[in-house]
């Protein structure tokens, strides 16, 4: 029996809708998108923690002006094929890494364990922002429909249905993205993923 | 199915169909595979190494993005709706109040002056072999330890403290002092993990002076920093 079709809710959806409607000059999307980017003072905040505290309050403030500057140059790139805080997480992330080294230089033991840690099973606070801002780096490296899944998947812990049904696609589809984006993604950390010997 | 197939993209499926719930872990076929296929069970150890990052990155992104327990003021937030409002609008978002900015720029001028200084500190007072000092300043105003440096017990040690956010290792190369450092190095190595520690033979190579230099690169493999230093043995300079 196949239940009544009803029309899916597709957040993601919405959020193409929400900003092209920013970029069409609509002042009311204007005001929810500024509700939304309340996002990326506190990713941020969050980064600025598991970094103990590298920046002030002052430059974070600073850091979140120029992370919203560029978000917002990139916007006609939105895709809706995630969440827009999704999108807009490495902006933040990558923008603090190069904050934090541009201000100040950190001990070499935090930091050179990052690729270690991608066969650490559990990286220390530190090392898991490099590690994430790596992944996503090479994330991008993906075709985006492959991309989308695995963000989809482990970053908005949705459920291979779901994903199909905000992607419009056939499960079976959506795993198969799924699959090969994981394979890419496993060729392009595989010397990460296994030790390195000197 | 022969289980001594060579790996295939078959495999493949199943170990994926498996990452997926799709295979529980005590199905026949599975354990087969993994028990007769080296490359299956290594593949599915990659694999699962990945999907466990890509669980714990999600995670940190989760949690991120959860508002805070302890409501305390986020810095920035202030800046958003004007910073949008601004850019919306064409123009560009509005400089925080003057006294900040004021500040902010004195210490970038400052910061700027320092560079510039520590750069030609580099350049012109690196110490000679002989002389005892520790730090080593190079274009950022930070002073870094770098061992061994000056005079000094051993060369059994190779350790720099201080190094860019991003760096995925370090090379490090010596040289004897009295070679130029476009010739072979004595020694090299890839670090992952400092301090560096050459091994006996390498020590005994280096002599009683050496010159060394360590670079780090990032995970795409581009140099990103560099450090160096002059070392003599202290028996050797009391001679």
């Amino acid at each position: 029996v196949t239940p009544t079709q009803q029309p899916h809710s597709n957040p993601w959806r919405d959020d193409l809708a929400l900003v092209r409607s920013v970029l069409a000059g609509d002042r009311l999307a204007l005001e929810r998108f500024i509700d939304r980017m309340d996002c990326v003072p506190a990713i941020l905040s969050h980064c600025n923690a598991r970094r103990r505290g590298s920046l002030s309050d002052e430059d974070l403030a600073d850091l979140a002006q120029e992370v919203l500057t560029s978000v917002w140059e990139r916007l006609p790139g939105y895709l809706g094929q995630g969440a827009l805080e999704s999108w807009v997480y490495p902006f933040c992330t990558q923008m603090f890494q190069n904050s934090v080294r541009s201000k100040r230089r950190r001990p070499l033991h935090s930091d050179i364990d990052a690729a270690a840690h991608l066969s650490d099973p559990h990286p220390a606070l530190g090392d898991l922002l490099a590690t994430s801002d790596l992944i996503h780096r090479h994330l991008e490296r993906l075709e985006a429909i492959q991309a989308s899944v695995i963000r989809a998947r482990h970053f908005e812990a949705l459920s291979f249905e779901e994903i199909a049904r905000r992607l419009d696609v056939p499960l079976t589809t959506a795993k198969t993205h799924y699959r090969r984006g994981l394979d890419l993604l496993r060729s392009y950390l595989g010397p990460h993923l296994k030790h390195d010997p000197v | 199915m022969n289980l001594h197939d060579a790996h295939d993209e078959r495999h493949d499926e199943l170990l994926h169909a498996h990452l997926a719930g799709d295979v529980p872990g005590d199905d026949p076929s599975l354990r087969a595979r993994l028990t007769h296929c080296t490359a299956c069970s290594e593949r599915l150890e990659e694999l699962r190494s990945l999907t466990e990052l890509l669980e714990q990155v999600g995670g940190a992104q989760r949690g991120s993005l959860a508002p805070p327990a302890g409501a305390a003021p986020t810095p920035g937030r202030e800046r958003v709706a004007a910073t949008l409002r601004d850019l919306a609008a064409g123009r560009a978002p509005a400089a925080p109040p003057a006294p900040v900015r004021r500040a902010t720029l004195w210490r970038v001028g400052l910061a700027a002056a320092s560079v510039l200084a520590a750069g030609w500190i580099v350049k012109t007072l690196l110490p000679p072999p002989t002389d005892a000092r520790e730090d080593v300043l190079l274009g950022d105003n930070v002073d870094r330890s770098a061992t061994p440096n000056g005079t000094v017990g051993t060369f059994d040690a190779f350790d720099w403290n201080a190094c860019p956010s991003d760096a995925a290792y370090v090379r490090v190369k010596v040289w004897r002092s009295e070679q130029s450092v476009t010739e072979e190095p004595i020694a090299q190595a890839r670090v992952d993990r400092l301090p560096w520690r050459p091994s006996t033979a390498d020590l005994e190579s280096m002599g009683s002076a050496i010159r060394w230099q360590a670079i780090a690169y990032d995970f795409q493999g581009n140099p990103i920093d560099s450090v160096e230093g002059q070392a003599i043995l202290s028996s050797s300079s009391s001679d």
